[in-house]
């Protein structure tokens, strides 16, 4: 069992945003966080990455919290966020080394892979370039590669396809595969839901801060009555009933 | 357009007065008092052994004619004006004439400071103190009203002639002011008023309301406002300003020293924000050869023992705010690095720039032959860092 979410309750300051959450991210599993804006979804994914601290509750990976095993936590998240962030006076030769140093990360045996990978984002012409200066959709896949040249066994992927061209959202899933296959949880939270549908194994709905429901496609289309209905359908009927 | 003016300008002085309040600061004040006390100390010494030697002349009017090229025209235009008051073009030109007026303010005191300054030099190149001083000011200041002229007309769109620009100006100036210290301030002052009324005289005409460049005039605005907070910024925290960087490829060879290993993660990021961001390199170099250069003139022992500590202080003060540069990456926090390793790598930048300053401070004294002094220098400035890096910043650190 990978990441586990033990009746979360959290958000900013005194308020809570997100309500008693529990689901899990097995191992070698895709599961697809699906909410409207302002559900939790990333209020959540701050809380598993470690950025806010739960009020009530436990968030473990492998079994630990972040408190108990702090640095054991950290090597086992890689993390594409959102909005890219980089680091203004760095290359993108000099983030990629940075990344394997933050994660100890063995260069000579790292380097092939990233080449590979910044070759299939045709990145691999600029890594002495500043990528602050790149485009959006560039941005997204210089976090892209530092993330999955780690060996983390939870990949945490916040809304990964906007600003990503169509090859790149390919590219990016064959990746998110291989990881999988390779044993490693991935969280992935997204409003495209017909890819969600297609690649993700379960889901976690969110409404107003509390699951509403978790499972497979099948498992969801029971909960909600709708024999048949794809992940779009499913998620209009849960935002008619608030 | 007066109202605007009005508007405007009171707001921009609210502003710099809030900001002007925080580069000030007690320490600051401190400081600067004793730096300016030594600089003049250091500059009385000077003159008295001084003698009207050939280069003494040229030497004083290139220090005015670059006094003279300090302040722009400040326009206080903002980029939606470009917008929303297009169609005020016409009725523009009050708002900027009286812009042009406030933009001569600050520099004329500066040059009026600088002419009181020279006074002592124009006693030994035996011009009249009183009367050459008064001259000298008025010429310097109408040089300056020239300028904001040439400034003010250049955000029109024209077939100016190649040669009507600042730098002529200041050409102009310089060779004027040359000669009337060789014969009389009054030249100065005859050319100075010849060029500025003509200026006025033939200037009118060329204002035609559709020739404003409103995109030069607020990119112009921007670039100064830009200088101006980034000058602030060294102080404290301007918001919105993300210092500039600049990717300094021939210092790569000095980035490539920390290896890239684990345990160098925090420093591997720290050198390189220190080494590109526009902010820290270029202070550190511009600090240390000034500090360099004013304990060369210094002779007296504790004085440049003092001085030598003063600057090691005004350089670590100014490295502070790099160990907050990452506190807005989220990466910065989610690295599985120990946290000790951060503030440990902060501290030893810190310590190793602070001790290589004491060391560039001490070739001063040293290029001068005073070789006790440079020691004493080396060794102030030394133990100073060395507390400044190891217990200062970490009490600092932790404060914040």
């Amino acid at each position: 069992m990978t990441l586990a979410l033990e009746n979360v309750t959290g958000g900013y300051g005194n308020l809570p945003v997100i309500k008693n959450l529990s689901f899990e991210v097995p191992d070698g599993q895709i599961v697809g966080l699906i909410g409207l804006n302002g559900a939790g979804k990333s209020t959540t994914i701050k809380h598993i990455i470690g950025l806010l601290t739960p009020m009530q509750g436990a968030i473990k990976i492998d079994g630990q919290t972040l408190a108990e095993a702090p640095e054991a936590y950290r090597q086992a998240i890689a993390y594409v966020p959102e909005t890219p962030v980089l680091y203004p006076e760095l290359t993108l030769k000099e983030h990629l080394e940075l990344t394997m140093m933050a994660y100890d990360l063995d260069a000579t045996a790292t380097w092939p892979r990233v080449i590979e990978m910044l070759e299939q984002f045709r990145l691999a012409n600029k890594l002495d370039w500043f990528p602050a200066n790149f485009s959006k959709g560039m941005k997204q896949k210089v976090m892209i590669v530092a993330a999955f040249m780690t060996n983390a066994r939870l990949y945490i992927i916040d809304e990964p396809f906007t600003g990503l061209d169509p090859l790149a959202v390919h590219d990016l899933l064959d990746l998110v595969e291989l990881k999988k296959q390779a044993g490693a949880a991935v969280l992935m939270s997204t409003h495209i839901l017909a890819t969600a549908q297609q690649y993700a194994d379960q889901f976690v709905l969110l409404n107003n801060g509390q699951v509403r429901a978790t499972g497979d496609l099948t498992s969801l289309q029971t909960q909600f009555n709708l024999a048949d209905a794809d992940l779009d359908a499913i998620y209009m009927a849960m935002t008619r009933e608030a | 357009m007066g109202t605007l003016w009005r508007t405007r300008l009171r707001q921009h002085q609210k502003q710099q007065f809030k900001y002007l309040q925080l580069v000030f600061n007690d320490h600051f004040v401190l400081v600067l008092v004793i730096l300016v006390g030594a600089l003049l100390y250091g500059y009385s010494q000077l003159v008295k052994t001084l003698v009207p030697a050939w280069w003494l002349r040229p030497l004083l009017a290139l220090i005015l004619t670059a006094l003279l090229s300090f302040g722009q025209l400040a326009t206080l235009v903002a980029p939606a004006d470009g917008t929303f008051l297009l169609p005020q073009t016409s009725a523009f030109a009050k708002f900027l004439f009286k812009a042009r007026r406030y933009s001569l303010l600050l520099p004329s005191v500066v040059l009026a400071l600088g002419a009181l300054a020279s006074v002592p030099l124009l006693a030994v190149l035996k011009i009249d103190p009183l009367s050459g001083g008064l001259t000298l000011a008025a010429a310097l200041i109408m040089f300056k009203d020239s300028d904001l002229w040439l400034a003010l007309i250049r955000s029109y769109q024209g077939a100016w002639p190649i040669w009507l620009r600042r730098v002529s100006l200041l050409v102009v100036a310089f060779v004027s002011v040359t000669a009337a210290l060789y014969w009389h301030p009054a030249l100065a002052m005859v050319v100075a008023l010849a060029l500025d009324l003509t200026l006025r005289w033939r200037i009118g005409e060329h204002f035609a309301p559709e020739r404003l460049d409103w995109l030069t005039l607020i990119a112009n605005e921007d670039k100064r406002m830009d200088r101006l907070y980034r000058f602030y910024n060294l102080f404290t925290d301007v918001p919105g300003l993300s210092g500039g960087v600049r990717r300094r490829r021939w210092l790569d060879g000095i980035a490539k020293l920390i290896r890239p290993n684990h345990s160098h993660t925090w420093a591997y990021l720290y050198w390189r924000g220190f080494l590109r961001q526009t902010t820290y390199l270029g202070l550190y170099v511009r600090l240390a050869v000034v500090g360099a250069a004013v304990l060369m003139l210094l002779k007296t022992w504790w004085l440049a023992g003092l001085v030598g500590i003063l600057f090691v202080y005004l350089v670590g003060f100014q490295l502070l705010p790099l160990a907050g540069a990452y506190d807005e990456n989220v990466f910065a926090q989610l690295y599985p690095v120990p946290t000790t390793q951060r503030p440990r790598a902060f501290q030893h930048l810190t310590g190793v720039l602070l001790g290589l300053l004491a060391v560039l401070l001490a070739v001063g004294p040293a290029l001068m032959g005073r070789w006790l002094i440079a020691g004493l220098v080396l060794a102030c400035g030394a133990v100073f860092a060395g507390g400044f890096a190891y217990w200062y910043v970490p009490w600092r650190l932790q404060r914040h």
